[in-house]
């Protein structure tokens, strides 16, 4: 019986940005929102109903509205439905909530609880908050000034973490080594560095490995060889993840130095002098690391059929 | 700056324009538009910047309404499964349909959606709410997800368009209600280059730049007398496309710079070469790219259909999975693939075969971009009818993409008339996908 009634329930669930909020924007935001009609306000009773978030704070964030679960426990159901003469009905003004609308909010709040934010597996995030840990955030003038500098995007990774991303994309001529020893001032703080394209040289490398929160690293089609990746290797930066070799000069000789930075999680080899030998080589030495040595491309496409012309059946 | 300006026009208010202002107000025009815009000014605070697991998102749309049972949500030897079979993949417990036997390798790196749901069964309002998580409504247009990533973190390479478009029509990308600027580049023909990039034939650079500069002193009047957001967003345009064509990175545009195999791999279909160009815009910093495949539409013939329409996609889309893993570039680019809604479970005899309009369950595709692959979310009972475990709403599935790109989900921007919107319309993320 319980079962049943379940799945009737999850046949046509009440979903709350397209049933409950209209309900609640068009009846309670005049008083019950952080703005209305874009002009800000202090909500009434410090009671908010203009997002999820903000419905299960409940009043003055002590007292709470909405009981997840329980329409019969939260005091909103019980307010909509008093008596439009009531003096604590809600809303104050105009007429009570109808019948179907109060049905809706109960169903919403007594299905409501399954489905909240599903908790990830795994953060992607951890890694980035663990190494920031403890590391004085830059000066926002020697930011700007790098940036000045460079011709670089730097940016944090998020709001209030002190590492920064720091990338070319823009105009990948003003990436020499003059540019990246500019970037040394921000050495504690670079955790992805995207040095693709650039004009970069193996003696950048020397100031790449002293980065101690690097953990991505994008060296692809540039003049990096072998000397510039044993540098790395050898000295590098330890917490170092993921290193884009693609389009390098690199072979074998020079990836088996890699072996030393034991945190690579991914390197990317395709279209470097890298072979199978070197990359299975690194694999037993690093078993953790993924290693993209070709371009998987599918087969090519065997002889089409002449009639074969997607969308070419049109349909009202 | 701006500011400063607009207090300076205040000083300088003749009588005309008070009665011309006066009159809009009258009328029930907005009056001096800018005025409004500065209050949005001044209220907008910092756009919080979230951890992001993706930095770009190829957005691959299959206009019409794809079927799901056909695709990714196969249910053998159910009676709404018609003469479709599934086929297993490189991931366990996860099974594509016989047309997918490419991308059935690479299923590993890709997560599947089967419970997707909209409210929506018509095409227009349907492709306007996937592509907006708002509904359609006649008093304002919502921004593409597209357009949200522009507005809030700007763009990485301030040569190339912050969004683009390929093969796409009304109700996909758009800018909706935010600036002109911001509007995404749409291209017809991925093999064509971008067209009216170059200098006409017979115009030398400099005779190009004079005709610029003679332009810019004619509008120079216009634009002193009648200066406002929307004329100064037009001019940035201009700018933006003289820029463009004297740069190196117009070259993004050119896919006949790519070897023919790699070409023919990608498909040589509208579709395929659509996404090797996405594939090119991405490296080069454009960092949202719709490419459509149209004709899903398969009210009739709908298993002959799906022969055609299956295979450019399965090798689009296998390629670009390839291509962008191997420059390492998937770890940061969302690929996306999705549709209005999906058809009908029942099989409709009348019309020889065909499937109808079924918003109620349908299926979508995420890989790349912090996603982790290999895995089905969501479920639909044994026929594809109902959904039965995890439903994700149309406004979950653009929050998913928004979390992704570390979007503010809270974080509101006012319409030009004052109006408060968030990106994904406070979806929730589909956080398991991470």
């Amino acid at each position: 019986m319980t079962t049943l009634l379940l799945l009737l329930l999850a046949a046509d669930p009440v979903d709350f940005a397209r049933d409950v909020a209209p309900i609640l924007e068009a009846r309670c935001y005049q008083c019950h929102a952080a703005e209305y009609k874009g002009k800000a306000r202090k909500p009434k009773g410090d009671l908010r109903l203009d997002s999820l978030e903000v419905i299960l704070r409940g009043s003055g964030g002590k007292k709470p509205v909405v009981v997840m679960g329980h329409p019969e426990k939260s005091e909103l159901m019980r307010r909509i439905a008093l008596p439009g003469d009531h003096e604590d009905v809600m809303p104050p003004d105009g007429e009570t909530l109808p019948e179907a609308e109060r049905d809706l909010l109960r169903r919403w709040i007594a299905e409501a609880a399954p489905k909240q934010a599903q908790p990830s597996a795994n953060d992607p995030f951890a890694l980035w908050r663990s190494v920031g840990e403890g590391v004085p955030a830059a000066p926002q003038a020697a930011i700007e000034a790098a940036a000045k500098a460079t011709g670089a995007r730097i940016e944090p990774l998020f709001d209030g973490s002190p590492l920064l991303r720091v990338d070319f994309i823009a105009d990948p001529a003003r990436g020499d080594d003059r540019a990246v020893a500019a970037l040394g001032a921000l050495r504690k703080n670079i955790a992805i560095l995207s040095l693709g394209d650039t004009k970069v040289t193996d003696s950048s490398i020397a100031e790449v490995a002293k980065m101690p929160a690097l953990l991505r690293l994008d060296l692809q089609r540039t003049a990096v060889t072998d000397k510039g990746v044993g540098a790395l290797g050898r000295s590098g930066p330890p917490e170092l993840r993921r290193l884009n070799l693609y389009g390098t000069a690199v072979t074998d000789a020079g990836i088996a130095a890699l072996a030393g930075l034991r945190h690579l999680e991914s390197l990317f080899l395709w279209e470097s002098k890298a072979t199978g030998k070197g990359a299975s080589a690194l694999r037993a030495a690093l078993p953790g690391c993924v290693i993209h040595l070709e371009r998987d491309l599918p087969p090519p496409e065997g002889p089409r059929n002449p009639d074969a012309n997607p969308g070419r059946r049109r349909n009202k | 700056m701006r500011l400063k300006r607009q207090f300076d026009r205040c000083d300088d208010c003749t009588r005309r324009d008070f009665v011309a202002g006066a009159a809009k107000g009258l009328l029930g025009l907005s009056a001096m538009p800018w005025l409004t815009r500065l209050a949005a000014a001044a209220e907008e605070a910092a756009i919080p910047l979230g951890p992001a697991t993706a930095r770009n998102v190829i957005y691959l749309y299959m206009a019409g309404g794809m079927s799901h049972l056909d695709t990714f949500d196969t249910k053998p030897g159910a009676a709404t499964q018609g003469p479709t079979e599934a086929i297993g993949t490189s991931a366990d417990g996860v099974r594509v349909s016989q047309h997918f036997p490419l991308l059935a390798r690479r299923m590993d790196r890709v997560a599947v959606i089967n419970s997707m749901n909209s409210t929506q069964g018509a095409h227009e309002q349907g492709r306007y709410f996937m592509h907006t998580g708002y509904m359609l409504r006649g008093t304002i247009q919502h921004p593409s997800m597209g357009a949200w990533l522009e507005r809030m973190r700007g763009r990485l390479n301030p040569t190339l368009p912050g969004h683009v478009v390929v093969g796409g029509g009304a109700g996909t990308a758009s800018r909706g209600f935010f600036d002109a600027s911001m509007m995404p580049l749409p291209i017809g023909d991925p093999t064509a280059g971008l067209s009216n990039s170059r200098r006409a034939e017979g115009v030398s650079e400099q005779r190009f730049e004079d005709r610029i500069h003679r332009l810019e002193k004619m509008n120079a009047g216009f634009r002193e007398r009648y200066d406002g957001k929307a004329l100064d967003d037009y001019a940035k345009i201009y700018e933006q496309a003289v820029k463009l064509m004297s740069s190196s990175d117009l070259a993004a545009f050119d896919i006949a710079q790519e070897p023919a195999a790699v070409r023919d791999a990608y498909g040589d279909d509208r579709f395929g070469q659509g996404c090797l160009l996405a594939r090119r815009l991405v490296e080069r910093g454009v960092r949202f790219v719709e490419v459509v495949s149209g004709g899903w539409d398969t009210h009739s013939e709908n298993f002959e259909q799906m022969e055609d329409l299956c295979p450019p996609v399965d090798r689009a889309l296998s390629s670009l999975l390839a291509d962008l893993d191997a420059r390492g570039l998937l770890d940061e680019t969302l690929v996306v693939l999705t549709t209005e809604f999906g058809r009908s479970p029942d099989i409709s005899q009348d019309r020889a075969n065909g499937r109808n309009h079924y918003p109620k369950a349908f299926s979508a595709l995420m890989a790349g971009g912090g996603v982790r692959g290999g895995r089905t979310y969501g479920r639909t009972d044994a026929e594809g009818r109902e959904i039965v475990e995890s439903p994700v709403t149309v406004p979950d599935f653009n929050a998913t993409i928004a979390h992704a790109l570390g979007l503010p989900l809270e974080h509101k921007i006012f319409s030009p008339s004052g109006r408060p919107f968030t990106v994904a319309d406070k979806g929730t993320p589909v956080l398991a996908l991470f």
